[in-house]
């Protein structure tokens, strides 16, 4: 039996958020920053601003889905949080 | 003057309010408002930091608006914002984290790292007024006896493996109890009452391990007879672990000399635990103070109040960029103003 | 009457207590004459009967076993008069000497050093190495054996180490280096730099577990 090379393709995602006020960007932008440590081999991330008020995140993962499955997952709910406290207060 | 603490270490994520001013050139505090929100994990299984995170997520805005409301403040009176920067659970620190982040980047408020464990100590002064006490700090995450000196919480005695509340833990999940299992198991352990059996107790010095004692009460669970009942094993369990731990206590306190005793922490609102501490306390001629049991687990006010000690005391606050988490922050590597 | 208690009530009535320890009640007294120290394991109310029992009794011969076993080991140690299990209590040497606590330095420590590398290459766990277990007359004495036990494991010998380091870094924390350093040559000058290298490791990963650790 030959065996199967197991190739898991390149992944890149690009998240774009576009907020109303940069004051609420860059909230958003600070407060993720501190945790953009420690990422597993394989794994990068790139957080930017745009011109208008564009928040834009580049991940790329050459090590499986898993890795990168989790923290798109846990960006977009800690931006969640962080946008609902800033909505409310 | 008031502050906003968050805590998000563990099972908890709860936001709150205490006011704070100085009187008689002392800090004073007041606790405001105290909202939380406790994840329970699946029966029989233990805390899944991922899982616990995605409830605190789902919390936040309810706790965050319920803390400013009961204490009629907005964000526009809040003068420091404190979060619980570890130890406890990745995934778990990071939503308090970024809740504390966002607020002190968006309103231009100050922001104070601080350790869980000596918010549930400097609570427990606040509202004990001890002066100078041993402490013994028995929670999910602690099981250390701590005396101040030398700017520093330092440890006198503590357990070598598990705390004490994971010892319930998974002595309760084992029998498919809901986490967190201590109220059960005192619940279970007092109806079978003076029926004790002896385990194995381990007392190394001023320190205490309780794995020994842990897999020979599951084991006693799964070989069970009819006359030993699920309420004599968590009978003895507790006797013979909250035995082991006063008796700890009693060394620190003979070593230390200390005239006054504290309790804080989540099984500090066992009764049976407090009972014999107090008794030792009699023994070594000592005042006794315990956290009362609504402020015993996890809160945000804890976090508020060694926020202010941190802010007031040291002038210290931290950069949102700079503003960290540490799973594994010792109660002891963090130099403290005392009041 | 027994005989262990007719002689034991002459004593409590000459008794003056001396301290009130964590464990047990100490009391000055005599035996035949010679200054004596009682020491006794008093009931503690707050364990249940059989359990405290149970503890006393068996410290108590521990105690008494091992404060005789050391001593060709070259440990000194109070010598012991009388013991008695029922009432859980011995009698021995009275030292008119200083607690190490009061007075550490670092050749004390080296000292304590020594000592513990002696019972370990015997493979005994003192397990409540701490300064205030330590007398000092003319020469080091060591009490209080309640807690020991005989192990060959690397582990037991290691949580040895981690108490008195632990004693070290609180109640003597701003000698810290010195004594802690003193400590481990002592140690090493029975058990070898090899082995005290491997001790520290084993330390570090036992302090690592008392960490902050869910599951």
């Amino acid at each position: 039996m030959s065996s199967i090379r197991k190739t898991t393709p390149e992944i890149s995602i690009k998240l774009q958020l576009s907020f109303e006020k940069k004051k609420q960007l860059y909230a958003l932008l600070k407060s993720l920053k501190p945790d953009n440590i420690d990422f597993p081999s394989g794994l990068s991330m790139e957080m930017l601003t745009d011109y208008d008020n564009t928040l834009v995140i580049k991940l790329s993962s050459k090590g499986g889905f898993g890795k990168i499955i989790n923290t798109v997952d846990e960006i977009l709910e800690h931006i969640s949080i962080g946008v609902n406290v800033i909505a409310n207060a | 003057m008031f502050c906003l603490g968050i805590e998000s270490t563990a099972h908890t994520f709860a936001c709150s309010v205490v006011q704070y001013s100085f009187y008689q050139n002392r800090l004073i505090g007041k606790i405001l408002s105290d909202a939380r929100d406790i994840y329970v994990p699946p029966t029989g299984s233990g805390i899944h930091p991922r899982d616990a995170s995605r409830h605190h997520c789902k919390a936040v805005e309810t706790v965050f608006k319920h803390a400013l409301c009961s204490a009629k403040v907005s964000m526009r009176d809040i003068d420091v914002i404190a979060y619980s920067a570890g130890p406890g659970l990745g995934p778990c620190l990071r939503v308090g984290a970024v809740v504390a982040r966002t607020l002190s980047a968006f309103h231009s408020k100050p922001l104070v790292p601080t350790n869980h464990g000596i918010g549930h100590v400097e609570l427990g002064i606040m509202i004990s007024r001890a002066k100078d006490p041993l402490v013994l700090l028995v929670s999910g995450g602690h099981t250390a006896i701590l005396a101040f000196s030398g700017k520093r919480w330092r440890i006198f005695g503590e357990t070598l493996d598990i705390t004490l509340g994971q010892l319930f833990d998974q002595f309760g999940r084992s029998l498919g109890l809901p986490s967190p299992c201590g109220h059960e198991i005192e619940q279970l352990g007092r109806k079978a009452a003076g029926n004790y059996r002896l385990l194995p107790y381990v007392v190394k010095g001023n320190d205490v391990s309780f794995s020994g004692l842990l897999t020979s009460a599951i084991r006693s669970v799964h070989n069970k007879s009819k006359e030993l009942s699920l309420g004599e094993i968590s009978f003895s369990l507790q006797e013979t672990s909250f035995a082991m731990v006063t008796e700890a206590v009693e060394r620190a306190l003979s070593l230390t000399l200390k005239n006054e005793f504290l309790i804080v922490g989540g099984v500090a609102a066992n009764n049976r635990l407090a009972e014999m501490l107090k008794e030792a306390c009699k023994r070594q001629k000592c005042k006794f103070y315990r956290c009362p049991a609504e402020l015993a687990g996890d809160n945000g006010a804890q976090i508020a109040w060694a926020g202010i000690l941190e802010y007031v005391g040291k002038g210290r606050h931290v950069q949102v960029e700079k503003a960290f988490i540490n799973q594994s922050w010792r109660i002891n590597d963090v130099e403290v103003i005392r009041n | 009457m027994p005989f262990s208690y007719s002689i034991l009530l002459l004593q409590h009535q000459r008794r003056k207590l001396l301290k009130k320890g964590a464990e047990a009640d100490i009391f000055l007294t005599d035996w035949y004459g010679k200054r004596a120290i009682a020491k006794v394991r008093t009931v503690k109310a707050y364990r249940h009967k059989s359990l405290d029992l149970d503890i006393r009794r068996r410290r108590t011969i521990r105690e008494a076993q091992m404060l005789s076993g050391v001593k060709p080991i070259g440990i000194m140690c109070p010598h012991v008069y009388f013991v008695d299990p029922i009432s859980c209590e011995i009698i021995m040497e009275f030292l008119a000497a200083k607690n190490a606590k009061e007075i550490i330095n670092s050749e004390i420590s080296s000292q304590i050093g020594t000592y513990a590398g002696l019972l370990h290459s015997r493979n005994i766990i003192h397990g409540d190495l701490t300064t205030s277990n330590f007398l000092l007359e003319d020469k080091l004495y060591l009490l209080d054996f309640g807690l020991s036990f005989h192990s060959d494991r690397l582990e037991d010998k290691a949580v040895d180490i981690r108490l008195i380091k632990e004693t070290f870094s609180s109640v003597h924390y701003p000698q810290f280096e010195t004594l802690f350093s003193g400590f481990l040559q002592g140690y090493s000058t029975i058990q070898g730099k090899k082995m005290v290298k491997k001790l520290l490791t084993k330390v570090s990963s036992i302090e690592r577990r008392a960490r902050y650790a869910l599951h």
